[in-house]
């Protein structure tokens, strides 16, 4: 039974959102009542999504305000387009946790005498709103919808500082690659729209079930069909590629993480950066299941492109901005890995079939690495953003003897840094091991699997070089004579130190999530 | 005593977080250090006690084997703990100890407290180094306790990071080049490693089925090590075929070579070992390569019988390569710690050889030489740190006439180069000759190739004795000035370490029963005498 109370995290931040854009002009010298409002909102929709998730307070507390931990009751595929799972819901929770470090930090990273700071909020908050209904979205063109919501929030965020030559640069940069894509994907929905009206389903349509089926969006009507289907598959790995700066799309991502104001930058690599895997799995995974033969290897391909390049290019950057950005390109080919291992899905006959079994592995591995690579990556931005709201440069040498001068950030970005590398006892590890692993698991259904661990395990070890060096220069180097010791604002402190919590204790963290993941995963493949 | 493993690697957690942690006490840091290290070497003792003669432990209980549930032969590991994890992936917290472990560990806390003595006038920010000597000897103690594949490469890659800090600040002139080097070269052989425990992890549901009487995954070590026992006795289990076996082999191979390391992966050594403070070459040659051997006789014999049969060859030829190469690399050597880092590659070629004879002498031997040369070198590190300190050079042509100047050095320096060539009495004698009698002994090839391995013991005699003969006899120069003897904190290391070359020199028999009573139940099918 469908119950409208599952929306009410998105409720809550469209609340906040208008809240804050109209008390804008109220609170104008009183910045810190906006944040202060933005922050209880975010905080109250994360509290919910996670009661969602099973977290059990209101069960606890004999209270049903909404349904806890769900099971069904967000089904709303048949009047709304959008289904509300354990699927969706992690995704969610994702996205505001982003969002409650974002906000959370502003309040040290944006001047209190800066304008605009109702809008500010106000766009952010609805960024993510956006990216929660694209993670619910069970229809091409309510996916698009939401996706456009999203993007076209970060657009204008990114200039927020619209004096700022560099951040104009890059906003105007994000928006003209930001629209090509958007038109990109919609013709790719277009022709998918087509296609589904002349194969083997009689009736055009964007519903992402009815193209999985059955019957599904196969060939078997019309074979002749094919080559318009391969461009609409290059449109849509386009258009969402840009998104995610899958190489060779991905030229857009470090001038706009180095241009943007940097809680900005966490926003876009944490979150929006996700909304793309998202966007793919569900385009994926589920409308396209059937015609995985043209789409398979194109995405492996491009999940190994992603990674070597990603990572290589991040060898030579002094700008540590840049380099965060390649090596988030970097993590992102890590992430494709769950495609071709979850396309295994279309060969699954019932929930005890083996196929489904490795499907759910890999996408267990791919949601885990989601929400570690969410912590990890704006843990260390944020950390970048509390070295410039103290006026030192981005360029590694200024990273000089970093550990003596604000020891607490400094070693934060270091935990980030080995995790982000796959190294162990960190999230980054545990979540690079069941991705990896996935990948080896399929091997018995098609040997190749294994070039996509192999490259994986291989990129983690080069990435290591440029991490390191980072560590090098932050702990081994000494801070120049003249530099002092500088205080972060506490805000930003707070905000880095959520964020580490979740990269130390993944492990422990786990133990409770897995169960939901591997539920959530076979959910998602409609066992 | 419950939780004494645990409480092996949680110690020196928490005397690194503890001697870290308390920012006003730069000059207490040593003491603290010191303090924490001692009990875990107290703790290491009553393990090592315990399981050389049974009624000498204290409080810890008397060591059982932990059979598994079902029937048959199996591994004999002691004090195990086993507490859930991701238990629906098949993960656990998995530790236990055997007569391969102990040892390595014993000596692992033994150097580690040692080495701090060693360093007891360390000016250069105190409290991260003795911190980090602490937080080494976790992750070390945690690589030779874990039996599950997991918790095996969490602490495998946990060492990484305390040698790369420890050689990056207090290295040498060249610390950069030679700290990326040593994380580059390890960190690539554990990933190819690590890539055989995705592997391993999916095949072994059967072997889970069979010892466990669970059919899903694990990486739990222990099913592997029950089960290959079992196959390879003869008793019909369905364990991991031998074309699945002999990749994964080659692959942990890989990683255990790099960083035992043995020809041709060693190049990270050299300059590792130059550019590290005394401490840590003594921790990184002496128990650092150690888990390299380990992980040799732990996983690619214990978990990989089938293929070790068939690769034995790999092993040898790597041993004997190394064995004879960086012999006579060792004789152009100038710098005296550049030419201890070589010899220490070629006394690891022995472990390889000795377990690729696959004759119980021969592992015993390897096994043995693993423990042998931790103390032989920890004692050559730290006379290359002291002569560096009195003189300033490390450079053997600028050194002469050392034993008028520095009769205490020279002493200690005659009897550490002795030991390490493996005279009688001294401790490696007895290892590396089981080496060499189970390599002869082994069936697998016609016995007199031995000649060509045995070739280095000659060329080692030769360097050694040349550079003693160089060091410690003739007038000393002018420009040497007047060196100071051993200091007294130097002289605490040498006398433990002296002596027990020495005391297992003459009483290998504790050590040696130990490491039987894990060969003979733990590697049954073992050839040979």
């Amino acid at each position: 039974m469908a119950e409208y109370t599952v929306f009410l995290p998105e409720a809550i931040l469209i609340a906040t959102a208008l809240a804050s854009a109209v008390l804008g002009f109220a609170w104008r010298t009183r910045p810190e009542r906006l944040w202060l409002l933005a922050l209880a909102g975010t905080t109250f929709a994360t509290f919910v999504t996670l009661d969602m998730m099973g977290l059990g307070v209101t069960k606890a507390l004999r209270l049903s305000l909404w349904p806890s931990p769900i099971s069904g009751q967000g089904d709303f595929t048949v009047e709304l387009k959008m289904n509300v799972d354990r699927f969706a819901l992690f995704f969610q929770v994702v996205f505001e946790f982003v969002a409650l470090l974002v906000v959370l930090a502003s309040h040290g990273f944006i001047r209190p005498e800066e304008p605009h700071q109702g809008e500010y909020y106000a766009l952010m908050l609805l960024a993510v709103v956006g990216m929660m209904f694209t993670a619910a979205a069970t229809d091409l063109f309510v996916l698009f919808l939401a996706f456009e919501v999203s993007s076209l929030s970060t657009f204008a965020l990114v200039a927020y500082r619209k004096r700022d030559k560099q951040a104009t640069e890059a906003s105007a940069k994000f928006f003209i690659i930001g629209a090509v894509s958007s038109g990109v994907i919609l013709f790719g929905i277009s022709l998918i729209y087509g296609l589904a009206g002349t194969t083997s389903i009689d009736i055009p349509t964007t519903d992402l079930l009815r193209l999985r089926g059955p019957p599904g969006l196969t060939l078997a009507g019309n074979p002749n069909m094919e080559p318009p289907l391969i461009i609409a598959l290059v449109l849509l790995v386009a258009g969402f590629g840009f998104k995610v700066a899958v190489v060779p799309f991905h030229m857009w991502a470090p001038d706009v993480y180095q241009g943007a104001p940097t809680t900005i930058s966490v926003l876009l690599t944490a979150a929006s950066k996700n909304l793309g895997i998202v966007a793919l799995f569900r385009v994926f995974l589920v409308g396209l299941l059937n015609v995985q033969v043209d789409w398979v290897v194109v995405i492996a391909i491009l999940a190994i492109t992603t990674q070597t390049v990603g990572n290589i290019v991040a060898i030579p950057q002094r700008s540590v901005k840049r380099m965060l950005a390649y090596s988030s390109i970097a993590q992102a080919g890590y992430i494709l890995i769950a495609l071709p291992v979850g396309a295994l899905a279309l060969q699954a006959s019932g929930p005890t079939d083996p196929a489904l079994t490795v499907a759910a592995y890999g996408l267990v591995g791919g949601m885990l690495h989601v929400g570690v690579y969410a912590a990890m990556k704006a843990g260390a931005f944020l950390v970048v953003a509390g070295t410039e709201s103290q006026g030192i440069p981005d360029d590694i040498e200024a990273y000089k003897g970093l550990s003596k001068r604000m020891p607490f950030l400094a070693f934060s970005m270091m935990f980030f840094l080995l995790s982000l590398a796959g190294i162990p006892p960190f999230g980054g590890f545990f979540s690079k091991f069941l991705l990896f692993s996935g990948a080896v698991y399929a091997m018995p259904f098609n040997q190749w699997y294994l070039a996509l661990a192999v490259s994986g395990v291989i990129n983690s070890a080069l990435s290591l070089y440029y991490y390191a060096r980072v560590i090098w220069y932050m702990f081994l180097l000494e801070p120049e004579a003249t530099a002092a010791q500088v205080s972060v604002p506490r805000t930003i402190e707070v905000a880095v130190g959520l964020a580490l919590a979740i990269v130390l204790l993944t492990a422990v963290i786990a133990v409770f999530f897995l169960d939901y993941l591997t539920q959530a995963a076979r959910g998602f493949f409609g066992f | 005593m419950v939780g004494i493993l645990s409480l092996l690697w949680l110690v020196p957690l928490i005397g690194a977080l503890v001697t870290w942690g308390l920012g006003t006490t730069q000059r207490y840091a040593k003491l603290i250090a010191l303090a924490f290290s001692g009990f875990e070497l107290l703790l290491a003792t009553d393990l090592l006690a315990a399981m050389i003669n049974p009624a000498w432990e204290f409080a810890l209980g008397t060591p059982t084997a932990t059979a598994p549930p079902t029937a048959g032969p199996f591994v004999p590991l002691y004090y195990m703990e086993r507490v859930g994890w991701w238990t629906g992936f098949g993960f656990n917290y998995v530790v236990g100890v055997d007569g391969l472990s102990v040892p390595l560990i014993w000596l692992t806390a033994l150097l580690t407290t040692l080495a701090i003595v060693f360093h007891w006038d360390e000016e250069q920010r105190p409290r991260a180094f003795f911190g980090l000597f602490l937080f080494l000897e976790m992750a070390l103690v945690g690589v030779f306790i874990a039996l599950d594949l997991l918790i095996f490469a969490v602490f495998w890659e946990l060492v990484l990071f305390p040698m790369f800090f420890l050689i990056g600040i207090w290295g040498g002139a060249n610390r950069r080049y030679a700290a990326f080097k040593f994380i580059i070269f390890t960190h690539v052989g554990f990933v190819i490693m690590f890539l055989s425990i995705f592997a391993l992890y999916f095949n072994s549901a059967s072997v889970n089925e069979a010892v466990y009487g669970t059919n899903s995954p694990t990486l739990d070590m222990t099913a592997f090590l029950h089960g290959a026992l079992r196959h390879a006795t003869g008793v019909s289990i369905g364990y991991l075929a031998l074309a699945t076996q002999i990749p994964l082999f080659a692959a942990f191979l890989f990683g255990f070579a790099v960083k035992l390391p043995s020809f041709p992966f060693h190049t990270w050594l050299p300059d590792a070992h130059v550019e590290a403070p005394t401490g840590g070459s003594v921790m990184l040659a002496g128990v650092l390569l150690k888990m390299g051997g380990y992980g040799i006789f732990r996983i690619n014999l214990g978990i990989f019988p089938g293929a070790a049969r068939d690769l034995w060859w790999a092993l040898a030829i790597l041993g004997a390569a190394s064995m004879v190469y960086t012999a006579f690399v060792c004789l152009a050597q100038v710098d005296l710690k550049r030419l201890i880092a070589y010899s220490s590659v070629g006394h690891m070629g022995f472990v390889l050889l000795g377990a690729s004879s696959l004759t119980v002498i021969g592992v015993q031997g390897g096994i043995f030489q693993l423990f042998n040369h931790g103390l032989i070198t920890a004692i050559l590190f730290m006379l290359a740190g002291s002569v560096k300190h009195a003189t300033g050079t490390r450079d053997i042509p600028d050194l002469q006439g050392l034993g008028r100047a520095m009769p205490r050095f020279s002493v200690v320096l005659m009897i550490g180069f002795f030991a390490s060539l493996g005279l009688p009495g001294f401790n490696s004698f007895w290892s590396e000759f089981m080496v060499f009698v189970g390599a002869y002994g082994s069936q697998n090839l016609n016995p007199m190739l031995i000649l060509i391995p045995l070739l280095s013991i000659v060329v080692t005699a030769a360097y050694y004795v040349y550079t003693m003969q160089r060091i410690v006899f003739g007038d000393p120069p002018e420009k040497l000035g007047h060196p100071h003897d051993l200091r007294l904190w130097e002289r605490v290391p040498y006398g433990v370490l002296v002596a027990l070359v020495f005391l297992v020199g003459f009483f290998p028999l504790p050590f040696l029963g130990m490491i039987n009573a894990y060969t003979s139940a733990g590697l049954p099918w073992l050839g040979g005498p």
